[in-house]
Formats: structure tokens, sequence, C-alpha cells
């Protein structure tokens, strides 16, 4: 099952009924496959019930491609097994490391972009996507420190990436907005400069603000509705990209389903335009960044 | 010899950050060399620092979530500081926290905090055997009439295996009405007497269920595992002095806990 150019939602477990009697017929979920690791039990017999109705994307904080030490071959294959039970239409991860030697650092800890950081995450993400049998889509990531030196920008690295390991983008239209503030990135100039035949999805979601003296530090903290200025760049994207699946992500103060679905549904009168005319042009269009490689 | 000016430097520098249990300046130090003098007007100590919160922060909400009675009985306060001190030393191994918190229990006893309230480790076995049970592997269960098919020597002979999500702890204190009174709005105070206290924790209607045990029950099921239904009674016997007719009514009631998955058959050892 492919992911629809549609708008969907991260997935709580607190939402799971509301979304079995309330969600649409073009609805998709995400959820982070280490919520779902477990042997059984009704965590898992949930979002089995879930993936029966609607499209899933499995969107991990754990692979850690970006990891000096390699990656972590069990916590990979125990994804892949519940691939294998989930069938999921996408499966993801960020452009960061999560994990050191035998430790999970439960945060996606940033990388300097040079040829050395390259060479590692392509070497990660080629053994990662050899043991899941399929292309995984990477996340560009939000940002709280530069660099002093680097051989490559950020797009300029996902670009290398994909041509080296053949993998898809996840572009965060939150997170651009949040490295425009932190680092100073021009979040359209590197939208033009991704490669968008790559793009598989987008992200969508919300962030704080903190003063510190007369500077603002923005924190990607998913707990609050999509800000203004993220709403404008994926109206950008969408026409210098073009349309593909936009998740909502709202991982702390997380509100009502229905809630969610209102925010959604912003995205989904943006898309919906795009997609009837790609519809009436292109019929596979639509689909086909999201189109996985299945090994 | 490891580069210093390579990727592996770097993220062991910035784990040996995260992982210092207070903001050390050698540990800050070696991170700054990599990062950008232009800041923005907010240092670079200061934006490392968000790391770190995010790493510390989640694993204190996490260890949180999994004790939620220990939170109560010590009070948030307190709970947030003995979090600070666990999660830097024990940061996961496992990037799926669902078990984040597995030495906790273990943790807390050794803790002089704890010395006057040595039932917590107890409560926090009971409160992590809750998620165990909760997520445990799903297996088939005997039945009433599962055992009704059984006959008396195939029962006499016969060991078990307990379902996955079945955890028995027996402490010197009362952890079952110790928790159960957590759950109360205003919890009464309770009057903490030690002694012999069994607790049974398994899965059942999609939630982790908590059972009291008689010391009997407990010492029945932890010994059927092992060896011949008989065999097994007549240890316990021996220990609690009890009469035969005792096991009939201990099988009763055992036979109708939803927590035994299989009966084997007794292997003669070689």
């Amino acid at each position: 099952m492919l992911l629809p150019t549609t708008a969907g939602l991260g997935l709580k477990p607190q939402h799971f009924r509301d979304a079995l009697e309330h969600a649409n017929g073009g609805a998709w979920f995400e959820v982070h496959p280490e919520n779902y690791l477990m042997a059984g039990g009704p965590l898992l017999a949930g979002l089995l019930e879930m993936r029966e109705r609607f499209p899933l994307s499995l969107h991990s904080v754990g692979m850690s491609p970006g990891s000096a030490t390699g990656v972590d071959v069990a916590h990979v294959k125990r994804i892949k097994a519940l691939c294998e039970r989930v069938q999921p239409a996408l499966v993801s991860d960020h452009l960061a490391w999560t994990r050191w030697q035998q430790f999970a650092l439960n945060d996606l800890l940033p990388l300097p972009y040079t040829h050395e950081a390259l060479q590692i995450v392509c070497d990660n993400i080629d053994h990662i996507q050899n043991l899941l049998g399929r292309q995984i889509a990477i996340e560009n990531p939000s940002l709280y420190v530069a660099f002093a030196q680097g051989d490559y920008d950020e797009v300029g690295f996902l670009r290398e990436l994909t041509q080296r390991t053949d993998c898809l983008l996840l572009v965060d239209l939150n997170n651009l907005v949040v490295n425009a503030n932190n680092v100073g990135l021009d979040p359209y100039h590197y939208v033009q400069q991704l490669p968008a035949q790559r793009v598989a999805e987008y992200h969508l979601a919300g962030h704080k603000q903190e003063q510190h003296g007369s500077a603002l530090l923005c924190i990607d903290d998913h707990g609050s509705a999509v800000s203004k200025a993220v709403w404008h760049l994926y109206e950008y994207a969408l026409q210098h990209i073009g349309p593909r699946p936009t998740l909502l992500e709202w991982d702390t103060n997380v509100p009502s389903f229905a809630e969610l679905q209102q925010e959604a549904s912003k995205a989904q009168r943006l898309l919906t335009p795009l997609t009837a005319t790609l519809q009436l042009t292109q019929p596979s269009m639509p689909q086909r960044a999201a189109q996985v490689r299945h090994g | 010899m490891v580069n210093p000016n390579s990727l592996h430097a770097f993220q062991q520098s910035f784990t040996n950050y995260l992982q210092s249990p207070s903001l050390s300046a050698r540990h800050t130090a070696a991170l700054l060399n990599w990062l950008s003098l232009d800041t923005g007007g907010i240092a670079n100590t200061q934006r490392l620092t968000v790391y770190r919160n995010n790493v510390h922060y989640s694993l204190v909400q996490a260890l949180a979530a999994q004790f939620p009675s220990i939170q109560r009985l010590v009070g948030a306060a307190f709970f947030q500081q003995l979090a600070q001190v666990y999660v830097p030393h024990y940061l996961p191994t496992d990037a799926a926290l669902t078990f984040y918190g597995a030495e906790f229990a273990d943790w807390l006893a050794k803790q002089p905090a704890c010395e006057t309230a040595a039932y917590l480790a107890d409560v926090a076995r009971l409160e992590f055997a809750q998620q165990v049970a909760l997520h445990a592997a799903d297996a088939p269960l005997l039945t009433m009439n599962d055992w009704q098919q059984l006959s008396n020597t195939t029962l006499s002979d016969c060991l078990i295996r307990l379902h996955p999500s079945v955890t028995l702890i027996c402490s010197h204190w009362p952890v079952a009405a110790i928790y159960f009174a957590q759950q109360k709005p205003e919890p009464a105070p309770l009057e903490i007497k030690a002694g012999v206290y069994c607790v049974l924790i398994y899965r059942a209607a999609a939630s982790a269920q908590i059972v009291e045990l008689s010391p009997t029950a407990y010492k029945l099921l932890i010994e059927w595992q092992r060896q011949p239904l008989l065999t097994a009674w007549e240890l316990v016997q021996q220990q609690y002095e009890l009469p035969d007719s005792e096991l009939i009514s201990l099988l009763a009631f055992l036979f109708n806990l939803p927590v035994i998955s299989e009966v084997l058959a007794n292997e003669p050892t070689v």
C-alpha cells in the first residue's frame, strides 16, 4: 500500500479509537516504530488494527544513520520484523545520530557536514536499507548549533546522500523554519536546492520560541499549531517540489483527535487543488514519490 | 588512537557531555572547538544545553511514566531529584523506551535517601512488572475446560509454563496494598508492617492485573514450573505444614486465574 498524497496524522495510542471511528477514507498515519517494538499486548494489537484500515508510515528515531560507531543491527532487525507485520508504505529516519556504542541517547543529535560524515552516513544507510530490504527516507533535522567547519551545506549533503545511497527524503518544513532562526539557513533557497524527485513526504509541526537576552532560540517541540512561517514555506514547497503525502506532527501537549484533524485539514486544503490537477494530467504522479522498493 | 578531528571523537565528546551528571567545563570545552563562533547572540554553551535537556528531560519523563506510584510516595520534587541522579548513570541501551527503568528498583534499594522507606524498591518492582505484563508476548491460556480434560495422573506428573505476562513478587512489605493506596486521589495513611507478602502480576482484558497471593499459592506457582505438581506440593507442604486437602482449594484458585499457558510432560532427567 502506498501513502496517499493527502494530509496524514502522527498517531497516538490514545487516539486509536477516534481514528478508527472518525478518520476518513484518504487518511493515513505515522508512528515511531520504537513505540511498538514490544512482543505483544494491546498497544501492538491496536496498531495492527489500525493498519487493517489505513496506510502506515514508520518514522524511526532510533536507527541512527549518523553514528560513527555503526548501525545497531539488532534494533534495525526489530524494525524489519515490525515492517513485516504492518507492511508500512514508507520507512524513515533522520539525518542525525542517536546512538553511541551501546547507548541510545534519545535525541536527534547534530552532525558536521564533512566528507568523513557523509561517508559514514552513506555506509550506515546502505547497511540499514540492506537489512530492511527497502529504501528509507531521511529527514532534515532541527538544529541548535552550527559547526565551525564543513565540506557541504545541509542540502548539498542530502543531495549527495540520495545519489550515493538511492535513499528518499522526508522534508520537515518546520525544521527548516526552526533552523532559519537557529543557525541562519535560508529555507526557501534550501527548498529550491532539494532534488524534488527524491522527496517522499513533508512534515509540518509547531515549535516554541525561547528568549535568550535579545535573541530567540526556536525549540522543535511539536507542541502547538503549525506557525504561519511554516505554512508559507509549505505552499512554496508545494509549488517548487510538488504535492506529497504531508504529515501533521503533534507530540507534546497533544490535543484531541478532532483538533488534530482540523489542523491537518489546512494542509489538505492546500494539497487538494494540486493533486486534482495532477490526476487529470499525470495519473501516477501523486504516488510516485512515496513508492518504495521492496527487496 | 582516535583522530581528535574525527566524527568518532566528536560523538564520544558529545556522549561524555550528555552522560556527565552535572555540567562540567571540561566536557563542554571538548565540544566548543567544533562549533561556529557565529552564535547569533546565544552562546554555544546555552545551545548545547538544549540537547542535554532534551535527553535528560525525556528520560526523566519516561521514568516518571513507568513509576507513577513511586512518584506519589516520595513526592514529585524528590522523584525529580532521584531521576536526575539515575538518568546519567543509566542511559538507555534500547532506543525503544518501553522497558526503560529496568534497573530502577535495584538502584532505588541502594539509595541512602530511601533507607527509611525500604518498601519503595519492591513497589517499583511491582510497577515495572505491570509494564512487562502489558507488553509481553501474546500466548494461549488454559481454560477450566482444559484442566478438566487432564487425568489425575497427567495432572500429578505435569509441569506448567506461565503466561509471558506473569511476574511473581515476594516482598517483606505489603506492596500491593501500598500500590493500591496510591491509586486513590487522597491516599489514606497506611500502617506498613513487615511480613511475607506475595503478589501476582499478569495481563487480562488488555491491562495489567495485580492479585495478592497467599505464600502457599506463590510457592506452589514457583515450584510447579520446575517440577511435577506432586513434588512441588510436597515442598509446599513441608514448608507450611498443610493438610493434603489444601491442595484442592489451591488448585481451584489457580485454575481460575488466567496465568497458566501450558502443561508440560515431565521429562525424566538422564
